[in-house]
């Protein structure tokens, strides 16, 4: 798979600041696991698009001009996601901001099943909608995220049990 | 246990805010001292780490009579090194003479000095701007700032001082002359355009593309911008922007 391959090269060669949280170097392979949602969030607005972008992005070449085309497209409705998450995980929020979201996590959605006829439409993507709503409401996402909450169910299931309950 | 979790967050919240009372805050100090695993980092550099400026740094800084090197300074929480050290804690987007109305610049801390009144300045190189017709397959999607720079950095030094940085930013390797810049901040908006000529919306609205344009006068207040779309043609603007700039 050249495009995992080229994932794996850009988690493994992308120079990045102690602060940001390491993901797995074998991603995509069975013995890398799935990702947790910290992990999934550097994904997304470092390694993928930089990855994607140089595979698919101007300048690259294909077999066809269909192919490349179709890739294209892909890339344009992925980066609309990208640019969402990035938008919604700022520190700060303004109104522009939410609305950009909006605009992309609309049109992301709208183009999904038709870039993606297998993918079905979940709850979640609802969910996502009514961020805007949230960011809106009660302002950058670090203040209400959930984070905190699994640092705590983390904390206790490391407790030391005699696996019985009660 | 869940209890003591949302109390100590609590805690922490009170502590964190500037109106807690100074002693509350000395208590954590201790504590930290105390209990903490990790050490605490100080900053300041003992009277015999300063030595006459080293040979390659003359002709950078301002002549002193003694400077220390460091490999790493903590600034406002964020540990900043020397590329030796730490490459991608060197990699910094940094405002010029501390100038927020021009957009930052990618560059590689080199080396961290601290003259003898204790004050941090980062010796840096450039990252060089890609040359002129070089194809930037980032440049479409404005609301992910990254950009193709050249791998080269700049042969001359610099000197940064510690405020005038806005973030790090994340650096991958293209290919063997092209390096891609990711700006790290999660906080400012990233100002990677300015005006542009007609021709070039055009351009860009039929090859089907979002683009944002941002007026340079009114950089600072950084949330006004304008929204290309391209589907049905229109411009649509998200906050209302000065009329002698919405010129399609």
């Amino acid at each position: 798979m050249e495009v995992m391959d080229r994932i794996q090269e850009v988690i493994r060669n992308t120079d990045t600041p102690s602060w940001v949280e390491s993901v797995p170097r074998n991603f995509g392979d069975p013995a890398a696991g799935s990702l947790k949602a910290d992990e999934w969030r550097t994904m997304t607005t470092i390694y993928l698009p930089i990855a994607l972008i140089s595979m698919w992005g101007e300048g690259t070449t294909h077999a066809t001009p269909e192919r490349a085309s179709f890739l294209r497209q892909v890339l344009d409705h992925t980066m609309d996601l990208v640019c969402a998450v990035y938008l919604a995980g700022m520190r700060t929020s303004t109104e522009a901001r939410t609305s950009a979201y909006l605009y992309y996590i609309k049109s992301w959605l709208s183009k999904l099943q038709t870039l993606h006829p297998e993918s079905t439409l979940r709850t979640n993507a609802h969910m996502a909608i009514h961020v805007a709503d949230f960011l809106r409401l009660f302002g950058p996402i670090r203040s209400w995220w959930c984070f905190p909450f699994e640092r705590l169910v983390g904390q206790l299931q490391r407790l030391p049990t005699n696996s019985k309950f009660g | 246990m869940l209890s003591a979790f949302s109390r100590a967050a609590k805690l922490k919240q009170w502590i964190a805010r500037p109106d807690c009372p100074a002693f509350l805050k000395e208590c954590k100090r201790y504590f930290d001292k105390a209990f903490s695993t990790t050490p605490e980092d100080s900053n300041h550099v003992a009277d015999s780490a300063f030595r006459t400026v080293p040979p390659e740094l003359r002709a950078t800084i301002p002549a002193g009579p003694k400077v220390a090197v460091r490999a790493r300074h903590l600034h406002d929480g964020v540990v900043f090194s020397r590329s030796k050290t730490h490459v991608g804690n060197s990699l910094i987007m940094y405002y010029p003479d501390g100038n927020r109305r021009d957009p930052p610049i990618p560059a590689e801390i080199e080396n961290i000095v601290v003259g003898m009144d204790q004050r941090y300045t980062y010796v840096v190189r450039r990252q060089l701007p890609a040359p002129p017709g070089t194809v930037d397959p980032f440049a479409p999607y404005l609301h992910f700032p990254a950009k193709v720079f050249s791998s080269k950095i700049s042969s001359t030094l610099e000197t940064v001082s510690p405020e005038w940085v806005m973030s790090h930013y994340a650096r991958w390797k293209l290919d063997k002359d092209r390096v891609v810049v990711l700006n790290l901040s999660r906080v400012r908006k990233v100002l990677r355009y300015t005006l542009e000529p007609l021709s070039s919306f055009h351009r860009i609205n039929s090859a089907g593309i979002a683009r944002e344009i941002v007026q340079p006068t009114v950089l600072r207040s950084s949330t006004i911008f304008v929204f290309l779309v391209s589907q049905n043609r229109t411009v649509r603007s998200m906050v209302p922007t000065s009329p002698t700039y919405l010129v399609p």
